[in-house]
C-alpha cells in the first residue's frame, strides 16, 4: 500500500462539504445556478472517492463497490427525507431553507448507524469504518442533491420531487454517482496505487457524471443552463482524463503499443 | 389473455435474450467480475499477460449505470417527440461512450496499480478491445432499455407504473447479476483455466495461474470472447430471456395469484433439473470423486 497522502483528509472533507453546500445553495441562480451546483457536486464526489480510498485500503477488495452501493442507498433515502421533512411536517416550514443541510445530517446519522452495525454486530476490524461510512454517505448525499438541484433549477422539495424523482432521474443519479465515487479507487487499486492519481481519476468520473447531468438538465432547467453544464463538464472531463492518462503513463512499469511482455524471474 | 400483450412479452423475451448474450460476451472480453480477479492476480503469480483488466465495479453496478444512462436519455428524447426506437439508440450510444471511458480508466488504473510486478501497460490491447466492448455494451443497453420501454406500454397486463430510467436501471442491475453468475462459469473455469482438468473448479491454490499464451503468440481478450461465444454468451442470454419471458408469461396466462403458484412450481422443477444435470455432468466428465 503506497502511503503517499499528499492531500490531507480533513481538507478534502472541508472541500466536499463547503463546496457541495455552496453549489446547492446557489443552484437557484438563473443561467449559472445549475453549473455552480454541479461543480459543488464534483467537490463532494472527490471527497467521497478519497474516503472510499481510505476505508478500502484495509483490504476491502470486492467490497469497494459494495460500500459505494450501500452509501449511495443511504444517501438517496437520507437526502429525500431531509428535503421532504418540511413537506411532511408543515410545522417545520421555517426550516425549508435548511433542507439540504437536513438531508446531509439525516444521511450522516444513517451512515453512522450502518457503520456501527458493521463494526459492532458484523465485527469488521476496520478502525475508521464508522467515520468513513459517514463521510462516503455524506459525500453521496451532497452529490445527489447537487445534481438534482441542477436539473430542478433549485433545491425546493416540490421541484425535486416533480422533476427528478417522478421522472425516475433519481435512479440514474443514485447509480451514476455510486460509480463516480467508488470507481476511482476500485479502478486504481493495487500495491502501487497512489492518492493523486486516484483523485485525478475521481475528477474525471465526476466530470463525466456532470456531463450526463447536463443532458438530463435539458428536461427542465432550460437549454442554456443545460448546455453550459454539458460543455463545462466535457472540458473538465477532458482535462482531468488527460491528467490521469499522463500520471498512469509515468507510473507504469512500461508502456507498449505492441509486442510481448518482458521476461521476469518468477 | 390478450394476444397482443403476449406478442409484446415474446418480443421482450427476445430483446432480453440478445441483451443477455451481448452482456456476457462483453464482460468476458473485458474480464470483468470474477474472472477479473484472476487477471488481476496473474502478474503477482509471475504470469504477465496481454488481457484487458476492466475493473469497472461489478457487473450489476456497471450495467445499472450504462442502462440507467441509456434509459434516462431515451426517456428525455421520447418526451421531446423523437420516435422510441431512435431515442433508445441515442441513449445507448451515450451509454456506450460512458462504458468505453470507464473501461479505459479501469484498465489503466489496475495495470499501473501493480507496476512493481513489471506488468507492461499494453495500449494496443486496450484499443483493440475497446470497440467490441462498447459495441456489445451498446447492444445490451439497447435490448434492456427496449425491453423496459415495452413494459411501460399501455397494454392489458403491462403498463408498468415506474418511469423508464428507473426500470432501465433496475433491469440493468439484474442483467449484470445474471451475466456475472451464469456467464462467469464459462470463462473462469474453462478459458482462463483450460490447462487444468475440467470440473475441478478454481481452488485458491491455482488462483491467478491463468493461461496467457495462445496457439500463436499471446492469448488476448478477443480470444476469450470468441471462446465464450459458443456456449457462455448464448446460455446467459437464454437464461435472462427465460427469466423475463416466464416472469411475465405466468401472470398473463394464469392471472395474478395462480401465476405466482405456477412460478413457484417452475422454480422447483428448475432446481431439480439443475441438480440432476450437474450431478450427471460431474460424474460423467469431471475429476470429482466421492
Amino acid at each position: 500500500m503506497a502511503e503517499s497522502n499528499l492531500l490531507n483528509q480533513n481538507n478534502l472533507l472541508i472541500l466536499g462539504i463547503v463546496g457541495g453546500l455552496i453549489g446547492i445553495y446557489l443552484s437557484g441562480l438563473s443561467t449559472i445556478g445549475g453549473l455552480i451546483s454541479c461543480l459543488g457536486g464534483i467537490c463532494a464526489i472527490v471527497w467521497g472517492a478519497d474516503a472510499i480510498r481510505r476505508v478500502a485500503s484495509y483490504g476491502l477488495g470486492t467490497g469497494v463497490p459494495s460500500i459505494g452501493y450501500m452509501s449511495l442507498g443511504i444517501a438517496t433515502v437520507g437526502s429525500i427525507a431531509g428535503l421532504t421533512a418540511v413537506l411532511a411536517f408543515p410545522a417545520l416550514g421555517g426550516l425549508a431553507i435548511a433542507a439540504p443541510i437536513l438531508g446531509l445530517i439525516f444521511t450522516m446519522i444513517i451512515g453512522a448507524c450502518m457503520g456501527l452495525v458493521a463494526v459492532k454486530i458484523i465485527g469488521m476490524k476496520i478502525p475508521i469504518m464508522v467515520r468513513c461510512t459517514v463521510e462516503i454517505a455524506g459525500a453521496a448525499s451532497l452529490s445527489i442533491l447537487a445534481f438534482s438541484s441542477a436539473v430542478a433549477g433549485g433545491f425546493a422539495a416540490a421541484d425535486i420531487l416533480n422533476y427528478v424523482v417522478a421522472p425516475g432521474f433519481i435512479a440514474l443519479f443514485y447509480i451514476m454517482n455510486c460509480m463516480a465515487i467508488q470507481h476511482p479507487y476500485n479502478a486504481c487499486l493495487g500495491p502501487n496505487e497512489e492518492q493523486t492519481r486516484t483523485l485525478k481519476c475521481a475528477a474525471s468520473t465526476a466530470f463525466l457524471a456532470m456531463t450526463i447531468t447536463g443532458i438530463i438538465a435539458l428536461s427542465h432547467a432550460g437549454v442554456v443552463p443545460a448546455i453550459l453544464i454539458l460543455i463545462v463538464g466535457l472540458c473538465g472531463w477532458y482535462v482531468s482524463f488527460k491528467a490521469f492518462l499522463k500520471a498512469s503513463y509515468e507510473a507504469a512499469a512500461s508502456v507498449k503499443w505492441t509486442g510481448l511482455w518482458p521476461k521476469v524471474e518468477e | 389473455m390478450d394476444p397482443v400483450t403476449l406478442g409484446v412479452v415474446a418480443l421482450m423475451g427476445a430483446a432480453a435474450t440478445i441483451a443477455g448474450a451481448a452482456e456476457d460476451l462483453e464482460s468476458d472480453i473485458g474480464s470483468q467480475s470474477n474472472p477479473n480477479s484472476q487477471v488481476q492476480l496473474a502478474p503477482q503469480m509471475g504470469h504477465l499477460h496481454r488481457m484487458i483488466n476492466k475493473a469497472a465495479s461489478g457487473e450489476p453496478v456497471s450495467y445499472g449505470v450504462w442502462c440507467g444512462t441509456a434509459g434516462a436519455i431515451a426517456a428525455l428524447a421520447i418526451s421531446a417527440g423523437i420516435i422510441p426506437v431512435v431515442a433508445i439508440a441515442m441513449g445507448s450510444t451515450v451509454a456506450a461512450f460512458v462504458h468505453a471511458i470507464y473501461t479505459v480508466t479501469s484498465h489503466l488504473g489496475r495495470i499501473v496499480g501493480q507496476s512493481q510486478f513489471e506488468q507492461p501497460l499494453f495500449m494496443d490491447v486496450l484499443t483493440q478491445s475497446l470497440g467490441p466492448i462498447a459495441a456489445h455494451g451498446f447492444i445490451a443497453s439497447f435490448g434492456i432499455v427496449g425491453m423496459s420501454y415495452l413494459m411501460t406500454l399501455p397494454l392489458d397486463g403491462l403498463g408498468h407504473p415506474f418511469p423508464l430510467p428507473l426500470l432501465a436501471m433496475l433491469w440493468g442491475i439484474t442483467i449484470g447479476a445474471i451475466g456475472s453468475s451464469t456467464g462467469d462459469v464459462h470463462y473462469g473455469s474453462e478459458s482462463e483455466y483450460q490447462k487444468f482438468e475440467y470440473g475441478g473448479g478454481t481452488p485458491v491454490a491455482i488462483q491467478g495461474d491463468i493461461v496467457t499464451k495462445a496457439p500463436t503468440g499471446a492469448k488476448n481478450s478477443i480470444d476469450v470472447g470468441n471462446f465464450c461465444a459458443k456456449y457462455g454468451g448464448p446460455l446467459t442470454g437464454f437464461c435472462f430471456g427465460l427469466i423475463v419471458f416466464v416472469s411475465f408469461w405466468i401472470t398473463l396466462v394464469f392471472g395474478t395469484v395462480p401465476g405466482q403458484i405456477v412460478g413457484i412450481v417452475i422454480i422447483v422443477l428448475l432446481i431439480l433439473g439443475n441438480m440432476y444435470l450437474e450431478k450427471f455432468a460431474r460424474t460423467k466428465f469431471g475429476p470429482y470423486e466421492e
